[in-house]
């Protein structure tokens, strides 16, 4: 939990009337903007490879450079999101797919700053989910983008059909992987399979947990050179992130990285990452014709 | 269109044949039970009782030459639909028959049963319907035509193999079925619609275009990519159009690859979205994911367990790894799962972060 001498000053440089307390306690729904949101997806191929813990600290780092952020935790079933947040969300994915909420009632904010919709866990599987739960979140996604700068889309892994369209239904594809040969096959299948459909988002490489500095550059070399030459798909570096026993050993209610130990070389790299997020997302935004987020994921599912 | 080998033999042997292939004969049809004893034992079994695509009985009989009994055994069919046919759905509930279905005898004919046939075709019966199926050789293999010859009870007077019932649509899709043929008439007056009693094609110049079928009285499109949706309201109606739209576009040539993809309505990445997006313009999501596989190339190239490189030109990742690894601690877990065989690509498999 970060106290609130640590945010308050983040929270006042964004907008004087949208204090800590009023967010907490009152639930107000962030204000509408114009245009729509950068839509990140963080995806991989192999499960354990840090999504959500880039997800969520990526978010507090966007929150405190003056982002408007929400995280909507997209793993079905197995979601953990709220947990790195420290919050214990009243409604969940699940009664936002069952119809029983609205996005806005079911917009958690964390106390580090960033919104979330969290993960339900009361859906046994991605199988469940058809393609009237996904117009659902197709719709809560568009509504989310409506008011937000950053959509950060924390998605399961895995090669699933509903996986897949949360994720091309994103600009940006964020694949996050290990170095080791496991998670580089399974990265590089789900680079593969999203360069094999008609309109993908662009995607981007952050490799986690190196052991060495430089392996993490080594590692999308490699990456991107098969990407290229298999797959014929430009992939784009995002950084590395250290391997961190203070990441691995954080315990159940422990404040994320980012927002407890900021000036970590863990967090130094995330920030760094962030920076090129940004850039990113400013130099490669989609033209209008990309018809929004709602659009690109309805188009998925009449593909499914 | 029946592939394979029709035998001009006995009734099992006839039967044996069709049983397994009766959608070919009519699309939807779907034999459900066999024997079906419709005159208390006097003239034999009648072959089978299946299920039409509107949800109605349907009996099936087989005509061989030398059939004495063949006649009678129409005969008795007919009127055991006219006596019972409508309580068929009750009495026989495993054949999920829509109770009040209209039913029909259906006899089927093969070169072996010319003179039968002829001689079902001058039977006034309600209810009965008499085709042929023809076989000749293409290339060496067997293929098959139906040609209707007794359509609702009525001779068809040319008995061409072209003639075939006209489609039949459920009533309260009959205005969508019009607003669909016109919207599609627009698309290029090239554009023709065959097919059977519960099936229309869609083609230009040959070229299929799409599907609409009758299921359970509901209109059903497919595309030529295998995607399906009910055609249940207007919004379903256009999508279906669009997407015939789109593939006639893509056929002519006005879009190519990516650009003529259904709901491709996004940037693409300037390499990525290229030749490789466009294999997959009329593919399903499905589709995609199920027939992506990595090559053995692709695992040498990622460092997997087919690596051909040599360590002088820089070797793989995997090798960079197993350097470092080994020269700070010992192998473990990771590195020894490059012996595992190739994970498979688009299983579908959902494994948690």
């Amino acid at each position: 939990m970060v106290d609130q001498e640590t945010l308050e000053p983040d929270l006042n440089a964004i907008d004087a009337g949208r204090s800590l307390l009023r967010r907490l306690f009152r639930g107000a729904a962030p204000e509408p903007r114009t245009g729509e949101a950068a839509v990140l997806a963080f995806a991989s191929g192999k499960g354990g490879t840090g999504k959500s813990f880039l997800a969520t600290n990526c978010a507090i780092g966007l929150h405190a450079a003056g982002k408007r952020v929400v995280v909507v935790d997209c793993d079905f079933g197995l979601a953990n999101a709220h947990l790195l947040f420290g919050v214990n969300p009243r409604f969940t994915m699940l009664h936002l797919l069952d119809g029983a909420v609205s996005a806005a009632q079911a917009l958690v904010a964390t106390p580090h700053g960033p919104n979330l919709i969290a993960g339900g866990s009361g859906i046994a599987s991605l199988a469940e989910l058809d393609a009237r739960h996904m117009q659902v979140l197709a719709k809560a996604l568009h509504w989310l983008a409506g008011c937000h700068d950053y959509v950060l889309l924390d998605c399961p892994a895995g090669l699933a059909p509903q996986s897949m369209i949360t994720v091309l239904a994103a600009q940006h594809a964020v694949v996050v992987t290990n170095p080791e040969i496991a998670a580089l096959t399974d990265a590089y299948a789900l680079i593969k399979c999203l360069a094999r459909q008609p309109a993908h988002p662009q995607v981007q490489l952050v490799v986690n947990r190196v052991t060495t500095p430089g392996l993490g550059k080594a590692t999308f070399d490699r990456l991107a050179d098969v990407s290229r030459r298999f797959a014929r798909c430009d992939i784009h570096y995002l950084g590395e992130v250290p391997e961190d026993s203070a990441v691995t050993h954080r315990r159940l209610g422990q404040a994320p990285l980012l927002a407890s130990l900021p000036a970590c070389p863990t967090s130094q790299a995330i920030q760094s990452i962030l920076r090129n997020v940004e850039w990113q997302v400013q130099s490669r935004r989609p033209t209008d014709a990309s018809g929004g987020v709602e659009a690109r994921m309805l188009a998925q599912i009449r593909r499914w | 269109m029946i592939r394979g080998p029709v035998l001009p033999q006995l009734r099992a042997s006839v039967w044996a044949r069709l049983a397994p292939q009766l959608d070919a004969l009519e699309h939807g049809l779907c034999l459900v039970l066999e024997g079906v004893d419709c005159s208390a034992g006097q003239f034999g079994l009648v072959e089978g009782l299946a299920r039409d695509a509107m949800g109605a009985p349907v009996l099936v009989l087989v005509a061989v030459d030398g059939d004495g009994l063949l006649t009678a055994r129409v005969h008795a069919a007919c009127e055991f639909l006219a006596r019972v046919g409508g309580a068929l759905a009750a009495a026989v509930p495993e054949a999920e028959l829509i109770a009040g279905a209209a039913g029909r005898v259906l006899v089927v004919g093969t070169d072996s049963g010319a003179a039968a046939l002829e001689l079902l075709c001058r039977l006034p019966l309600p209810g009965l319907e008499v085709c042929r199926v023809e076989t000749f050789r293409v290339a060496g293999s067997e293929r098959s035509v139906v040609r209707w010859l007794v359509e609702r009870g009525a001779a068809v007077s040319t008995g061409r193999a072209d003639r075939t019932p006209s489609f039949e649509v459920p009533v309260r899709c009959r205005a969508d079925w019009d607003e669909l043929q016109q919207q599609c008439s627009r698309i290029d007056p090239d554009v023709r619609w065959d097919g059977d009693r519960f099936s229309q094609r869609l083609t230009w110049n040959g070229r299929l275009l799409g599907r609409i079928e009758t299921n359970r009285a509901q209109l059903w499109g497919h595309d030529a990519a295998g995607f399906s949706l009910p055609l249940a309201s207007d919004l379903d109606r256009r999508r279906f159009v669009d997407r015939m739209l789109r593939r006639f576009a893509h056929l002519v040539g006005i879009a190519d690859g990516a650009a003529g993809a259904i709901g491709n309505d996004m940037d693409v990445d300037a390499v990525g979205g290229g030749a490789t997006s466009a294999a997959a313009a009329d593919e399903t999501l499905r589709t995609t994911l199920s027939t992506t596989r990595l090559s053995a190339e692709e695992y040498s190239a990622l460092g997997g367990p087919t690596a051909v490189g040599s360590a002088e030109e820089g070797g793989s990742v995997a090798d960079d790894v197993a350097r470092i690894v080994t020269a700070d601690q010992p192998v473990q877990g990771s590195l020894s799962r490059t012996g595992s065989s190739p994970p498979r690509v688009g299983n579908g498999t959902h494994r948690t972060d």
